[in-house]
C-alpha cells in the first residue's frame, strides 16, 4: 500500500487484490470510532467498503495488474470518500432491477441508503460519496449522556 | 486467523461468525454454512455476537444460505445482532425474508 494519512485526510493507491482491502477498513475504523458516533462510524466504513469492494471486484475484476485509488476526507460535519479504479466502468444510469431474493448485487443500494450524496463519473470507474455526519462523537458523550 | 464455531444440536446448527461478516470473510462462513446444512441441520442460527460489520457480500451470503433452507423446509435466524447491523436489516428489509434480533 502505498499513501500517507492524518487525523483528518487519507490517500491510498493500491492492486486490485480484495485482500489488500481490510487493513486499509481496520484502519479507517479505529480512524472513524475517534471522530464519529457508533452509528455514523459503521455508516462511514459500510460505505467504505462497498465502494472499495466494488472497484476491486466487479471494476477491476480482482487484476492485481489494475490499481484503485481512494481519497477520504473527514471532519465533524462530514465524510467524503473518492473511489476510482482502471476498470471499464458500469452504467450506472441504467435502471436496476432488484431482486430481493438474490444472493448479490446490494452493493450500490448501500451506497445510497447510506450516503448522502453519490455521484459516478461518466464512465462509472470512479464513486464520490458524501455521508453527513448526525453530530460529533464528542457532543455526543458530553451532551447526550442519560442519567437514572 | 479467525474461525467460525460450530454448535450442532438434535436438528440445528449454531453458527458463530469469530469476526465481521464482509466480503473477505464470507468464503469461510459460507464453506461453514454449506457444511452444517449438508450435514442435516435444518434450523440454523447464527449468532452476531462477535460481529461488527457486515457488508453486501455478507448480506448476500445470508440471503443464500436463507434460499438454500427453504428449499429444504429449513429456518434461517439471525441473533444477538448489533443496533447498526439491525439497522441495516431493517433498511434492507432483510427481515422480510429471515428472523433477526438484536443484542
Amino acid at each position: 500500500m502505498s499513501g500517507a494519512s492524518n487525523g483528518h485526510s487519507m490517500e491510498v493507491t493500491l492492486p486490485a487484490i480484495p485482500d489488500r482491502l481490510e487493513p486499509l477498513f481496520v484502519r479507517f475504523r479505529h480512524w472513524c470510532r475517534s471522530i464519529a458516533s457508533p452509528a455514523d462510524s459503521f455508516a462511514a466504513e459500510l460505505l467504505l467498503r462497498e465502494a472499495l469492494t466494488n472497484a476491486v471486484v466487479h471494476g477491476c475484476k480482482c487484476d492485481p495488474a489494475l490499481e484503485v485509488s481512494c481519497r477520504v476526507r473527514i471532519n465533524s460535519r462530514r465524510i467524503l470518500i473518492g473511489v476510482s479504479d482502471a476498470g471499464g466502468g458500469f452504467d450506472w444510469r441504467a435502471p436496476r432491477h432488484r431482486d430481493e431474493s438474490a444472493g448479490c448485487g446490494r452493493g450500490i443500494d448501500i451506497l445510497h441508503l447510506y450516503g448522502s450524496r453519490v455521484r459516478f463519473n461518466n464512465k462509472g470507474n470512479a464513486a464520490f460519496i458524501l455521508k453527513r455526519l448526525a453530530k460529533e462523537k464528542s457532543q455526543m458523550t458530553n451532551g447526550d449522556t442519560e442519567h437514572v | 486467523m479467525s474461525s467460525t464455531t460450530i454448535t450442532t444440536n438434535e436438528d440445528g446448527a449454531i453458527v458463530q461468525p469469530a469476526g465481521d461478516v464482509t466480503a473477505t470473510s464470507a468464503p469461510e462462513l459460507r464453506s461453514a454454512l454449506k457444511g452444517v446444512i449438508a450435514g442435516g441441520a435444518r434450523a440454523v442460527t447464527v449468532d452476531f455476537s462477535n460481529v461488527q460489520m457486515l457488508d453486501s457480500a455478507g448480506i448476500g451470503l445470508l440471503i443464500a444460505t436463507h434460499n438454500s433452507l427453504a428449499k429444504v423446509s429449513g429456518k434461517l435466524s439471525v441473533v444477538r445482532a448489533s443496533a447498526e447491523i439491525m439497522d441495516l436489516f431493517q433498511m434492507m428489509r432483510i427481515h422480510q425474508h429471515f428472523s433477526v434480533s438484536g443484542e
